[in-house]
């Protein structure tokens, strides 16, 4: 075993010499055998010619030594580095063949890893939860002028938590803005505020998403009671940005709105939840003694049991509902339920995150395949005349004596070039296109796109894709040599009379373009289709004209402004604010906007 | 010469190197012409198929080579046997009157 790894190595790392022992033997082997002949009294050439006649092909007993040595893989190698680099030469030979197939690789790859890669990280990855299949959202239909949807009041939620056998944890939410102080840290430090996207939630939001925090704790039941001590949960960017990733924040005092709240934990930076900017979670503030029952501000977010489904989830809500009125008193009736054919809606929470976006998502996959195929048909035919011309070279160097194997290997090493090319080029292009696309996305081209931050230009698309073209190449520089293999002298004939090519040739190209024109109809007519439903959508008529509308957010430290009474005069005092600026026309005042 | 020549049965080739190198080391044309008089020219060896056998077996150990002058006075590469090619030597030739007088019995029954 040992000797022969010694033996191995030696004839890896001492190639030269061990080539040249070669040599010296096999010279010295023809050698004895001429004297030999010349001992029979045979003349010089003729001994000579005898010798290597016994002997057979040289380069065959070499080729084969070396492969008794052990090392055939290595010597392949280094080949086919050298078969390789007299690709490249010939590529550079030929610009605007290698320039056009590496575009079209690239821009196939990209293109089609860049969509893959984003519907991968919005519809097909599991939400970043442990578990996070068995998550689902909890909603209502009501039927007032059309069907509507609403979430959940503080009463719905508190009765289906108590009441429900198929949840292990069920979580509520409600998303809003605050103002949060800085680093200085006194309550009265308003200059240094920050308005921050926080959510208040109930305790068993923690539990029920299954999310540990970076540091200190997650909300407790008891931080939820009326009357606890305000506390507040960082995000991990937060605690970087106004904190300075300080160990010791744990503890500290922070003006929410103006209120101090004690500081209980740091939440990772992956956990964005309700939504991708969420950066504060606090207690939901939810008083089982004080609920309003018709309320809908409230969402909630539920683990199903092992076992439980998701019908039988809204099955067991459905029954509960009517019941909700007894437990929890308020406007929301049991005639009102009746009325409004108010229902429990139970779905996946992916679904619920995702929304309306997948269906899109879906088309443009679609969409992105037929790229792909078109790239695919592009390289073929750009392969093919590549071969076609290159057929005399080859018929050449067969009727020289290369082997068919030779000619194939060079044939294959030019695809592998230009996949290689192209495949960097793809892959550059993918990850500039997805960071464009969340960057566009984010800038409002496509209104928020959900999880569009947890989206990684996805390897195993960029394996596909270049899989797939290259796949093609690789067929189509394949196919020529065939059948130069199959009749080598007639190609050299064929081709040295620089004659027209044959009919099946000319079959298999027309095949190509009229499946390119296909395709590239396909595509057109998708792309408008779905650019004007893109259009048709933003378009919807508002019921009010958009046109030179600016809106502002605002959110009231509870601390500067107790009363309603004091919001109030602040409200309207703004307004009078604003109607003063010159080139103001009006200004109005909504607790919510209009389609926001 | 005239005599029809046997073709080597596959495998043999590395039975007979061995037992050429097993009294004293040979160079590879010592070795084919060694096998081609003790057999009085009835095997043919391919010649050109003895050297890559000569390196297999060189790298499996069963023989080791190194650089001589050879009776003509010239710089040649002589192998000789290594003692695991002497076991690998015995063993194989034990094999092979098995096999040769399994084959014969097999034969001269029909």
């Amino acid at each position: 075993m040992f000797s022969d790894l010694r033996y191995r190595l030696r004839a890896v790392f001492r190639r030269g010499r061990v080539e040249q022992e070669l040599d010296d033997e096999l010279r010295f082997h023809l050698e004895r055998e001429t004297q030999e002949y010349l001992r029979r009294g045979f003349s010089q050439p003729e001994a000579a010619r005898r010798a290597r006649l016994a002997f057979g092909r040289i380069d065959d007993a070499k080729e084969a030594s070396r492969d008794g040595r052990g090392t055939g893989a290595v010597s392949q190698v280094l080949n086919f580095a050298r078969t390789l680099r007299h690709a490249a030469r010939r590529l550079r030979r030929a610009p605007s063949f290698s320039i056009t197939a590496v575009l079209t690789l690239g821009l196939g790859i990209g293109a089609t890893s860049a969509v893959f890669s984003i519907v991968d990280g919005v519809l097909l990855r599991p939400l970043p939860y442990p578990g996070s299949e068995r998550l689902v959202d909890l909603g209502h239909t009501l039927q007032l002028t059309g069907v509507m949807r609403v979430e959940q009041s503080d009463a719905s939620f508190l009765f289906y938590r108590r009441e429900n056998t198929v949840f292990a944890e069920v979580g509520a939410y409600q998303p809003r803005a605050v103002n949060v102080g800085g680093r200085s840290g006194g309550a009265q430090d308003q200059a240094e505020a920050d308005r921050a996207t926080a959510a208040r939630v109930s305790a068993s939001l923690f539990p029920a998403l299954a999310v540990s925090p970076l540091r200190g704790r997650v909300l407790v039941p008891e931080d939820d009671r009326p009357g606890a001590a305000p506390v507040v949960i960082l995000g991990e960017r937060l605690w970087k940005r106004n904190f300075g990733s300080d160990p010791g924040v744990v503890g500290r005092s922070v003006p929410v709105d103006g209120v101090p709240h004690q500081i209980v934990g740091v939440m990772p930076e992956r956990f964005r939840f309700p939504e991708s900017g969420t950066e504060l979670w606090l207690p939901s503030g939810i008083d089982p003694a004080r609920t309003e029952s018709a309320s809908f501000g409230f969402q909630a977010v539920a683990r199903l049991k092992d076992g439980a489904t998701v019908a039988a989830a809204e099955a067991e809500l459905n029954r509960l509902l009517p019941r909700l009125p007894e437990a929890f008193p308020g406007r929301l009736t049991a005639g009102a339920i009746t009325a409004t054919r108010m229902r429990a809606v139970v779905r996946p929470l992916r679904d619920a995150v995702v929304g309306e976006a997948g269906r899109v998502l879906w088309i443009a996959l679609g969409a992105i395949g037929f790229v792909l195929l078109a790239a695919c048909g592009n390289l073929a035919n750009l392969f093919l005349v590549r071969a076609e011309g290159r057929s005399r070279e080859v018929a050449l160097r067969r009727a020289l004596g290369a082997g068919w194997a030779a000619s194939l290997g060079e044939a294959m090493a030019e695809s592998l070039v230009v996949a290689a090319l192209g495949g960097a080029l793809g892959v550059g292009l993918a990850a500039a296109g997805v960071r464009a696309f969340q960057v566009w996305s984010g800038t409002g081209g496509w209104g928020e796109l959900p999880r569009l931050a947890e989206v990684r230009v996805d390897g195993a698309a960029i394996g596909f894709a270049a899989g797939l073209t290259v796949l093609t190449a690789l067929l189509v520089s394949f196919l020529p040599m065939l059948r130069t293999r199959r009749s080598p002298p007639n190609t050299l004939t064929v081709a040295t009379r620089s004659s027209t090519a044959g009919r099946d040739r000319h079959l298999v190209r027309y095949a190509l373009v009229v499946s390119q024109v296909g395709l590239a109809l396909v595509l057109l007519a998708g792309a408008g289709v779905m650019a004007r439903s893109f259009a048709r959508l933003k378009s919807v008529a508002a019921g009010f004209d958009p046109a030179g509308v600016l809106t502002l957010r605002v959110a009231l430290p509870a601390a500067s402004y107790p009363t309603a009474g004091d919001v109030t005069r602040f409200d309207l005092r703004a307004l009078d604010g604003f109607a003063a600026i010159a080139g103001v026309r009006a200004a109005a005042l909504a607790s919510k906007l209009p389609l926001g | 010469m005239d005599h029809q020549r046997l073709d080597l049965p596959q495998g043999t080739l590395d039975l007979l190197i061995l037992k050429a190198v097993s009294l004293e080391a040979q160079h590879g044309w010592g070795i084919s012409d060694r096998i081609r008089q003790i057999s009085r020219a009835s095997l043919s060896v391919p010649q050109g198929s003895l050297y890559p056998a000569l390196h297999r077996l060189e790298r499996r150990g069963w023989i080791k080579a190194r650089w001589g002058t050879s009776d003509n006075n010239r710089k040649a590469k002589y192998y000789e046997l290594t003692p695991s090619g002497r076991r690998q030597l015995a063993a194989e030739t034990e094999q092979w009157g098995r096999l040769a007088a399994a084959v014969g019995l097999i034969l001269r029954t029909s």
